[in-house]
């Protein structure tokens, strides 16, 4: 991590605690229904014992009494079981690239990232579900699994600040890496800026089909969504921050359109594959606030309540 | 718009142009970036072609102001002026300083001799104004013109030089001829052996005229193939102008002392114009013309032109016993000055003095009789023969010598009127005699023939003569001249033929005029001060009775100069150029000479717009003025800032 007095140093760098206090109301919200390893505060597919009707069953020997509907047999004469759904805890996977493209920009998109997943990390930890921390590079996927509680905060945010960034991600590697990885079911959380060569589509497609409830948030910098604004005029070479083989640009109005086209063509068609598989696609810009970001947008867009 | 060097423009786009061309062809100087990802700007530009040595051309802001700069400094490295023509190897600058030059055109802050000399000046400096590389200076000549030519340098390329000619060109009051000036040019470029057939042909010559077009002699003059003419207009064509066109005094030979005056006033302009008109003597107003006079308009005669309007005037008679300086003036001024005012010395009644040599025959006394002489004395020829050798200067004293018979070798210098003999005059050569003769032509025009008829005039018998350089025939008979002028170095001799008792003559009223004119005219050349006016451009021999003493020259604007008599005691004044009174000083007293203009074109003041030579019509030079300024500094000006917002532009891409 370089000298950048504006990038975090330490876990209160990346959540401070008024951020926390607004964000111990929220909860993480999918749209599936997952079994759970422990009972949760999620409901779950297994009918069990929880508060929300689910079904009957006829009685059979060895069955809880308690669960017997008695006004039933009072006008069936016959014995029905009820059938609860029971909570399970949800398991929450937050994966970060941490390719070198994703050290660049201003503010820099890993940072943002960084505190992104701190903040939707924490929230998991509030709620008690099981949350997974991933972070993808260069030939190697780190990880953190098994937390749970709000105790594991700073254990969390302290491997978030451990990441290194650096190299050439191999983002389909990555996914299937983190689809096997056996953590159970739950919500597939992507942090990456998903400017990939060879596409994001085979990699979403390896945790989607995995039975993940996958939300890709795909993070920008100010600069790579209007490079204008970012300086960056002129005859340039440009060098990908992972690629040797620069390239010759001529910074023009007539350029810098094409390249708006070709960006909003790349996330329409991005956003596109991500609906036909049940993944929901975001682009967030870096320059957003955190607070703004995890307390408006997410909830609107329906990965937080 | 002129370009003085329009190579080193073209050579500067030839040089520079295909490699700033060749420079956006290859490829840029990129500055390098990092950044996150490639991959849409990749798909982004068509500016991808890393491994190709050159590139489309491609729009660029810089590539244009570059290109402009180049444009401009081309532009001015071919250094344009506005406007002019072409140059040639050598101009000859022909400046009009004639009398019309002194008008003063409506709304002008100048006269146009004034205006002709800056338009010169402005003319020297855009010859002059030559590129650094390419620039060739053309060698120039000044020549100033009226009613004769003066070279003011030769061909230099000295610009101080011909700065310094044209600024000593003089307005005159003199009548316009161009001729002489062209022929002094044309004396300038002839080559040294003229009849040297490998002589190399004349260079191309440009030759430009600075005047208002009214030129006597333009249509006279034929232009050469290699002389090229611009003519600079000068003044305006509406300008309308009055003048005093003759001033003529007459004394009543009864009452001597009373002088009358009467004068001619001439108008130019379609409308008529009624002016003022006064009369002064010595300087001051002694009359003035009780009611205004209105001068007619300007008719268009079909085969003579333009003739002006015109009116005579009389003065009422003043009493003058001793002469004096008369003037007539227009009151009101008009474009042209100079010609407002006309003059004329009268001088004091001076009884005649005539001495008769050989007078037989009584109709020649009486003829002299009738004029009233203070003295008529009478001699043989032989008393008179002898008197040229004994006391010749007593022979001087006489107004008028009239002979009656041949002139004698030994004749002194006087003014001679003789009848009958061509003999031993020198200007005449006799050869003979003729017989029944009459006249065929005679100079109506010369105070000589005024009043004189010849209708019926027969001569049974002359002498036949043949006049040479100095004689100049007033009468031509139908078998040779009959009366002639003869004029010699203090003498002035009128010559008739014939003798007037073998011929008619004596018998018709013209004869005592003509003896009356010879006279006059005659005792005008013996009279210390005239009573004619002469005209702009004369030289005036003046009798100062002395060698070699100082003889001041007073000009009519009161500036003095000091000539000194020659040894036959004459000091020679002139040419006096302007008009007005002049007046020469010596120790042994004065004379007062009168100029004016008698030159009614000059007094037309209507500029022209081309000129007519006999065989090509040059247009005035109308479009982009005489003036040239030179545009390279502020195209150079131009070019450097667009440098600095090209440089400011780059700046800001980069």
């Amino acid at each position: 991590m370089s000298n950048d007095p504006t990038r975090p140093r330490k876990v209160d760098d990346l959540i401070d605690s008024r951020l926390m206090a607004r964000l111990d109301t929220l909860d993480v919200v999918s749209r599936k229904i997952f079994l759970g390893k422990i009972q949760g505060e999620r409901r779950s597919r297994r009918r069990g014992q929880s508060v929300e009707f689910a079904d009957y069953r006829p009685y059979s020997h060895g069955d809880d009494l308690r669960f017997v509907d008695w006004n039933i047999y009072g006008r069936l004469d016959r014995l029905f079981l009820k059938l609860f759904l029971e909570e399970e805890d949800l398991s929450i996977a937050i994966a970060i690239d941490t390719s070198g493209s994703m050290d660049t920009g201003t503010p820099n998109k890993l940072d943002f990232a960084r505190r992104l997943a701190m903040a939707l990390g924490y929230i998991g930890l509030v709620n008690q579900s099981r949350v997974a921390l991933f972070g993808f590079g260069a030939n190697r996927t780190e990880r953190l699994i098994g937390l749970r509680g709000r105790r594991r905060t700073r254990e969390m945010g302290e491997w978030l600040l451990g990441l290194e960034s650096g190299g050439d991600a191999d983002f389909t590697s990555s996914m299937r890496s983190i689809s096997l990885a056996g953590q159970g079911r739950g919500i597939l959380i992507v942090l990456s800026d998903l400017l990939l060569a060879e596409g994001a589509e085979a990699g979403l497609r390896a945790v989607a089909g995995r039975g993940f409830d996958v939300f890709a948030i795909q993070l920008l910098s100010p600069e790579e969504v209007d490079p204008a604004s970012g300086s960056l005029s002129g005859d340039l070479r440009l060098t990908d921050v992972e690629r040797d083989a620069p390239i010759e640009v001529s910074i023009t109005s007539r350029t810098l359109d094409e390249y708006k086209t070709r960006l909003n063509e790349y996330t329409a068609k991005l956003r596109d594959f991500c609906v036909q598989r049940g993944i929901t696609h975001m682009v967030v810009r870096t320059d957003v606030p955190m607070d703004e970001l995890v307390i408006d947008y997410l909830r609107r867009r329906g990965l937080l309540r | 718009m002129t370009w003085l060097d329009p190579f080193a423009g073209l050579l500067a786009l030839a040089a520079l142009l295909p490699p700033l061309v060749a420079l956006y062809f290859l490829k840029l100087r990129r500055k390098d970036r990092t950044i996150s990802s490639t991959l849409l700007w990749r798909t982004a530009t068509a500016d991808l072609r890393a491994n190709t040595p050159f590139q489309r051309l491609r729009f660029s802001i810089l590539l244009m102001l570059q290109l402009l700069v180049l444009a401009l400094l081309a532009f001015a490295l071919a250094q344009p002026e506005v406007s002019g023509g072409a140059r040639a190897a050598r101009h000859a600058l022909l400046v009009d300083r004639s009398l019309s030059m002194q008008t003063k055109d409506a709304g002008a802050d100048a006269t146009r001799f004034a205006e002709a000399i800056e338009q010169a000046h402005e003319r020297v400096a855009a010859l002059h104004g030559g590129g650094f590389w390419f620039g060739q200076t053309p060698a120039i000549m000044v020549v100033s013109f009226a009613s004769t030519a003066e070279v003011l340098t030769g061909f230099t390329d000295g610009r101080a030089q011909v700065d310094a000619a044209i600024g000593a060109i003089e307005p005159t009051d003199a009548s316009t001829r161009l001729a002489d000036a062209i022929a002094l040019v044309r004396a300038a470029l002839t080559p040294v052996n003229p009849d040297d057939p490998n002589a190399a042909a004349p260079d191309e010559i440009v030759i430009e005229v600075f005047s208002d077009g009214r030129i006597d002699d333009i249509a006279s003059i034929a232009l050469r193939p290699e002389e090229r003419v611009l003519f600079h207009p000068i003044g305006k064509a509406a300008t309308s102008n009055t003048a005093v066109a003759a001033v003529g005094v007459a004394r009543d030979p009864k009452q001597p002392a009373d002088v009358k005056t009467l004068a001619r006033l001439s108008h130019f302009d379609t409308t008529s114009r009624t002016v003022d008109v006064e009369l002064l003597v010595n300087g001051r107003v002694r009359s003035v013309l009780p009611e205004p006079i209105e001068i007619p308009a300007q008719s268009d005669d079909p085969l003579l032109g333009i003739l002006p309007g015109e009116i005579e005037i009389a003065f009422p008679p003043l009493l003058l016993p001793d002469g004096g300086v008369i003037e007539v003036r227009i009151v009101e001024s008009d474009a042209l000055k100079d010609d407002d005012l006309g003059a004329v010395v009268a001088v004091p009644p001076q009884p005649l003095r005539i001495l008769l040599v050989g007078g037989e025959g009584f109709i020649i006394r009486s003829a002299l009789e009738s004029l009233g002489p203070r003295e008529l004395m009478e001699m043989t020829t032989e008393e008179f023969e002898a008197a040229t050798r004994a006391d010749p200067a007593s022979l001087q004293s006489f107004d008028v010598i009239v002979l009656h018979g041949a002139l004698p070798a030994t004749a002194p210098t006087a003014r001679y009127l003789v009848f009958g003999g061509g003999e031993g005059i020198s200007g005449v050569e006799a050869y003979g005699e003729k017989s029944d003769a009459f006249a065929v032509g005679s100079r109506p025009d010369h105070p000589l023939m005024r009043f004189v008829s010849l209708d019926e005039l027969f001569v049974h018998s002359h002498q036949a003569v043949a006049a040479t350089e100095r004689g100049e025939v007033i009468v031509d008979g139908s078998e040779g001249p009959l009366v002639l002028t003869i004029t010699a170095p203090g003498t002035q001799v009128v010559l008739v033929t014939f003798d007037p008792l073998d011929s008619n003559w004596p018998f018709q009223r013209g004869f005592l005029n003509f003896v009356a004119n010879s006279v006059q005219w005659l005792a005008t050349f013996s009279r210390p001060v005239s009573d004619a006016p002469f005209k702009p451009g004369d030289v005036v021999s003046v009798m100062v009775g002395a060698a070699a003493i100082p003889v001041s020259i007073l000009h009519p604007s009161g500036e003095e100069i000091t000539v000194t008599s020659g040894s036959d005691g004459i000091a020679s004044v002139g040419p006096l150029m302007r008009t007005g009174v002049w007046t020469v000083k010596w120790s042994g007293g004065d004379r007062r000479i009168a100029v004016a203009s008698r030159d009614l074109m000059e007094s037309r003041v209507n500029a022209v717009e081309s000129l007519e030579f006999a065989d090509e019509t040059i247009a005035g030079r109308t479009s982009g003025g005489l003036s040239r300024s030179a545009l390279w500094p502020w195209v150079l000006l131009a070019a450097v800032t667009l440098l600095i917002v090209e440089w400011w532009w780059y700046l800001r891409q980069v």
